[in-house]
């Protein structure tokens, strides 16, 4: 039940017929029983929501994050009375879901299309709220309301904007792939096939026997290795809910986002890098539990997309002990392991650096922090006694994480540590050396 | 500090309150101080009318203050009764003045009260000339307050006559004073004023006037006392009851507004806590505790990381390795003295580093 602003007008023109013309109690007994009457006699000819069957189109709608996607609400009025009003299609706030509210019509025995424009701000799966229709009666006085829940649900993937860095990096795959005689030697490379030597070529690529076979000189040529493993390992543990970028500076809204979307960024460009260099990806993101995991998917990225969605950063200590025995079960022949964690030196310590060993026995480890650009813009703080108390404290903090960074490679972790944006990019030419250098 | 925040922020509206209770107190006390204005019977400034009243009392006139019809309309004979403002008396006090019986004096009456209470008298323009004549006149009418008085310049309001009411002081066929009955009209409060009681024969006047018997009545009339009839009833029922069908509109329009499309959605929004959070507590830290020692070694330490990688060396070479043409105070020197010594020091490392390619 719910009136309308003709309905005050009516009661303000009562109230002026009551001043005017009848000035007695009765006067105005009279005329709200008059209002009364219409308002009940328009409840009743209204027709009702509870009638109304509601649908969805889709159960499920899929969005990268920042762009939009329309849902479509299906109402069918089975009853024998049109029904004239509004319906909301409810959305938690951050699904950005428009018009908020639209205007409903649908007569007897016919059903109409209700499509929701959602633009999410906020990466996971979110399910819609209740579905309210409002269905006022013919004087337009007075309205039935109801609400009912209509599941639908949108599955907000992450953004990906490093996607951007992906045909370069693919370029430098394929420069990789087509070289003419890989520079290293050893371990990791492999044999792909003979050709005759140009100019340019490494004299100690010449395959002798193969030349005396020939009129002229023969090369091997190398292949990187393929068919590799590659293990992405998430931490969404305290540490990956520290926000980062340009917006944590001056404390406006938007622009900056927990480390893990930046991790989570340069986890889907590794992915894609790696798919298309032959490499099989599977993933991992754990802290006190295993929150997402892909195993031996055929096109990784897609799954990982889906899986990765609704990760979110949780205020607990990860158990790197969890995460390195997880780590172990899952990759059983060597594989490249890509943690992304955070590179606090208490967290670093106490928690990556006692699991470190049987890890490194058995994997390449490549460990990559997100730093805070906040950090690196309080550093360079001069002109006042707070901005270089500011810069002290960020290069006390810089040094932190340089001796962290420095006591990981001495055992023999490759670390990336990148600001947000470059991240990802980094994380790939790092993929990619080490490709080069046969250490997958 | 977060929790004196409500009490700071709610600091304009607390002192804008106690102002105000403090000018209601101030004015109620004001309000409240006793003889202020013309007429006052207790009054002592030079307006008030304590003296007379005094005078009297101490004649043996009992003098009783009245401000409500009801209290004047059984007076009796034995009074003489002093209207301060008629024009402030209204049916129900001029019905209770003629029911008294009462000898009345009143000071400059309004029309409706002459008509009243001193038939034959009536309000009139003084004659242009007659503040330019100069002359006193003589009482020239049979009232005893006059004549004991005897010659007296009055102002204020003047009265034509019709006997068998007689005025008194006559210039130009009006008079400031006249007597219709049992009425006195005086059309000038100054002869029972403070100021004026000593001039002329302003106190024979107005002693004379009043202490004719033993009791006079001071009637300050009360223009709240007026009427019986509560505010109510004097609204008009169109207003009264088109108010109540606006109030029924009011709500209406509070039910309009206030329904919603459907119950608030709630979300559980994920933690923000800013990384650099603990890197700005230390900056904090050091800035209260004027750490000056430590930010100038973690900066010199820096800026000796720097050197050393670029002039190849290993981050402990000495000073001089490092920076030969500085001297050791930039790099080696004492703690900074103040902050503005430490700012000094930071621009000092930073052109240093520029300096050195």
């Amino acid at each position: 039940m719910a009136v309308s602003g003709r309905f005050v007008l009516a009661v303000v023109a009562g109230a002026l017929v009551v001043a005017l013309l009848v000035p007695s109690l009765a006067g105005a007994l009279g005329i709200v029983a008059a209002l009364l009457v219409a308002v009940v006699i328009d409840v009743t000819r209204a027709g009702s929501p509870a009638a109304l069957r509601l649908e969805r189109a889709e159960d499920l709608v899929q969005v990268r994050l920042g762009e939009e996607v329309a849902t479509t609400l299906v109402v069918v009025n089975p009853s024998r009375r049109r029904v004239t009003g509004v319906v909301r299609d409810a959305w938690p706030p951050s699904c950005g879901a428009r018009p908020d509210r639209q205007a409903l019509d649908v007569p007897a025995r016919q059903r109409r299309r209700i499509t929701t424009t959602l633009v999410p701000g906020r990466r996971g799966e979110h399910a819609s709220a209740v579905v309210t229709v409002r269905a006022w009666g013919p004087l337009g006085l007075a309205a039935r309301q109801g609400s009912r829940a209509v599941v639908g649900r949108v599955r907000v993937l992450p953004e990906f904007a490093s996607r951007r860095h992906l045909p370069s990096r693919l370029a430098r795959l394929r420069e990789l792939d087509g070289r003419r005689a890989v520079q290293v030697r050893g371990a990791g490379t492999e044999f792909d096939s003979l050709r005759e030597y140009v100019d340019g070529d490494d004299v100690r690529s010449i395959d002798w026997r193969a030349s005396a076979r020939s009129s002229s000189p023969v090369v091997r040529t190398w292949r990187p290795e393929r068919d590799r493993h590659v293990l992405v390992v998430l931490d969404t543990g305290r540490t990956s809910a520290g926000l980062v970028g340009a917006g944590a500076a001056t404390g406006e809204d938007g622009t900056e986002a927990p480390r893990l979307d930046a991790a989570l960024d340069a986890a889907l460009l590794l992915a894609a890098l790696a798919h298309r260099g032959g490499d099989r990806v599977d993933l991992l993101a754990v802290d006190r539990a295993v929150r997402a995991s892909v195993v031996g998917a055929r096109d990784p990225l897609p799954a990982m997309t889906a899986a990765l969605a609704s990760v979110e950063p949780v205020l607990v200590e990860t158990d790197m002990r969890l995460l390195a025995a997880t780590v172990l079960t899952r990759a059983s022949r060597r594989s490249l392991v890509v943690l992304f964690t955070g590179l606090d030196d208490a967290a670093v310590a106490e928690g990556l650096e006692p699991v470190l060993g049987p890890l490194l026995r058995r994997h390449t480890l490549v460990v990559a922090g997100v730093a805070d650009p906040v950090v690196a813009s309080l550093a360079a703080g001069r002109g006042s006694g707070e901005a270089v108390y500011g810069a002290a404290a960020a290069t006390v903090a810089a040094e932190e994480r340089r001796a962290v960074v420095g006591r990981l490679q001495r055992r023999g972790v490759e670390v990336v540590d990148a600001l947000p944006d470059e991240l990802a990019p980094a994380v790939a030419d790092r993929y990619l050396a080490l490709k080069a250098r046969g250490r997958l | 500090m977060t929790l004196l925040r409500p009490v700071r922020r709610a600091r304009g509206p607390v002192v804008v309150g106690a102002l105000v209770v403090l000018a209601a107190v101030v004015l109620a006390i004001a309000g409240a101080r006793a003889g202020q204005g013309l007429l006052e019977p207790d009054g002592v400034d030079p307006e008030g009318s304590g003296a007379l009243v005094t005078v009297l009392r101490e004649q043996g006139v009992r003098v009783d203050v009245a401000t409500r019809p009801e209290d004047v309309v059984d007076a009796g004979p034995d009074t003489t009764v002093l209207v301060a403002f008629p024009a402030r008396l209204g049916t129900a006090g001029r019905v209770a003045l003629a029911h008294a019986g009462s000898d009345v004096v009143l000071v400059a009456p309004d029309a409706p009260t002459l008509e009243a209470l001193a038939p034959g008298v009536r309000v009139t323009r003084p004659s242009p000339d007659l503040l330019t004549t100069g002359v006193v006149p003589a009482p020239a009418c049979p009232l005893p307050a006059a004549v004991a008085a005897g010659p007296l310049t009055l102002d204020g309001a003047v009265y034509e006559v019709d006997p068998p009411a007689v005025g008194c002081y006559p210039v130009d066929g009006v008079a400031p004073v006249a007597v219709s009955g049992h009425t006195v009209v005086v059309g000038d409060a100054t002869p029972f004023t403070n100021d004026a009681l000593d001039r002329d024969g302003n106190a024979a006047l107005s002693l004379t006037l009043l202490g004719a018997h033993p009791r006079v009545l001071w009637y300050l009339p009360d223009p709240g006392a007026g009427g019986d009839a509560p505010l109510a009833d004097l609204v008009p029922r169109g207003v009264v009851w088109g108010t109540v069908m606006l109030l029924l509109a009011g709500l209406a329009a509070a039910l309009w507004r206030g329904r919603r499309l459907g119950p608030v959605v709630a979300e559980r929004l994920p933690v923000r806590v800013a990384a650099a959070e603990t890197t700005r507590g230390r900056a904090a830290l050091y800035r209260r505790l004027g750490a000056r020692g430590r930010a100038a070694a973690v900066l010199r330490a820096d800026a000796r990381r720097r050197l050393a990688a670029r002039r190849g060396l290993p981050p402990d070479a000495p000073t001089e390795a490092l920076a030969p043409d500085v001297g050791k105070d930039l790099l080696d020197g004492p703690d900074p003295a103040d902050d503005a010594a430490l700012v000094r020091l930071a621009d000092d490392l930073d052109e240093l580093l520029r300096s050195t390619p």
